[in-house]
């Protein structure tokens, strides 16, 4: 890897850097994507630079080759890592080319999951506009018992009505008028509504393919797993300065456990290192057999 | 009160966690499916997956089910007959072609 601080530059199978530099930074810029990514037995060219957002310190550069699958859970091992300890070990084991009876079902299914293009067409303007006719109408109603009451009452004191009977054939028209846009806004509704039916049925053909290829990767995982277990044990044991019992490999403690599964898979790009299990910078890179940056 | 229907992995992962984290205005709650109660707390709820999710949420209203108020008593009165038969097997079509009761079609037809 090439990596340049600053303005240090170190070409080397391990790199040190500084304790105060932050692992999560080193991994983004592991991780970033270039526009050239190195495939294994490529010279890597291309530059990665860690995006290093609202930070103000000094951005890392890192050329090294592309990082796989593994690297995202064990690639930089640090104290307080999170690590979803079966997940992981289940991707190592396919890093190391290890396949399942279920690989050709999970790619079908995904490809499948690919197609699918539902459009999300809210229906809130149309609900809004039932809402809001509904309303008009309700309103036209009180305007035309107003009219009403006040033509009878002008006509039982002997007052003039024209005036009063013009007013109300005006909001009765006003009234009609509402009463046919309420019903032709519900009509519209109901019309999303069923063809908002087709949707959600391609929706619930989705989620069945979702669910699917849900159990499928579990079961693929499980596999996985149950093929490296023994290698991944004896990896925990082997791990210095271990803080985990051997019983219970999947309840190990986190950086024991990424530590032992950096070591089995492959993760073509470096490896941060950012716990105090080894003696030296090279002692780790000997163990998990990668390149380290150490911190 | 509220039907909230899920459509996606990702949306009925929300609504297990609201259901979890709500479980006092939760009235029952299966699979992809739950219903809320229908205050306006639950209306918030179901609002907020709606926002979040889109159209992988659907929200109905329940209405009480009244079978006195919005279903004929021909209907009513078939449903019972037929629960009464005395011939396990005999689907209700020919159940219906050997009585007075409405044909399955009959019924189809016909919004409550």
């Amino acid at each position: 890897m090439i990596c340049r601080l600053d303005h240090a530059v170190w070409s080397a199978r391990v790199v040190r850097l500084a304790p105060d530099t932050k692992p999560e930074r080193v991994a983004c810029a592991i991780r970033t994507d270039g526009h050239v990514t190195a495939r294994p037995g490529e010279r890597p060219e291309e530059t990665r630079q860690a995006e290093t957002g609202t930070d103000e310190r000094t951005p890392i550069y890192l050329a090294c080759p592309e990082p796989t699958s593994v690297h995202d859970h064990v690639g930089c091992v640090r104290p307080n890592l999170r690590l979803r300890t079966r997940t992981a070990l289940a991707t190592a084991a396919r890093s190391r080319g290890l396949a399942t009876p279920h690989d050709d079902e999970i790619r079908a299914t995904r490809g499948a999951l690919d197609e699918f293009e539902v459009a999300d067409e809210s229906l809130e303007r149309y609900r809004a506009q039932v809402a809001e006719t509904a309303e008009a109408v309700e309103r036209a109603r009180e305007d035309a018992a107003e009219a009403r009451g006040r033509l009878r009452e002008r006509r039982e004191n002997g007052l003039a009505t024209d005036a009063a009977e013009r007013r109300l054939e005006e909001v009765l028209a006003a009234l009609s008028e509402a009463e046919t846009e309420a019903i032709a806004a519900r009509e519209r509704y109901e019309r999303e509504r069923a063809r908002r039916r087709t949707r959600l049925d391609e929706r619930d053909r989705r989620l069945r393919l979702e669910d699917r290829l849900g159990n499928l990767e579990r079961r693929a995982r499980k596999q996985l797993t149950e093929r490296v277990r023994e290698e991944f044990e004896r990896a925990l044991t082997a791990v210095p300065n271990a803080r985990s019992e051997a019983e219970k490999p999947f309840d190990a403690d986190p950086v024991d456990a990424a530590l032992a599964i950096a070591r089995l898979g492959r993760l073509r790009a470096p490896v941060v290192v950012a716990v105090d299990r080894f003696d030296s910078p090279t002692a780790a890179a000997q163990w998990l057999s990668a390149d380290v940056v150490y911190i | 009160m509220l039907l909230v229907i899920a459509y996606s992995t990702r949306a009925r992962q929300s609504l297990r966690n609201v259901c979890r984290t709500h479980e006092e205005s939760v009235v029952g709650q299966f699979g992809r499916v739950a219903l809320f109660e229908a205050t306006e707390f639950g209306a918030f709820q179901a609002l907020r997956l709606r926002e979040k999710h889109g159209e992988e949420i659907q929200l109905e209203r329940t209405v009480p089910f009244n079978e006195f108020e919005s279903v004929p008593a021909p209907v009513r009165e078939a449903a019972r007959a037929y629960e009464a038969r005395e011939v396990p097997t005999l689907p209700y079509s020919r159940f219906a072609a050997a009585t007075d009761h409405p044909t399955p079609a009959e019924m189809k037809g016909k919004r409550l």
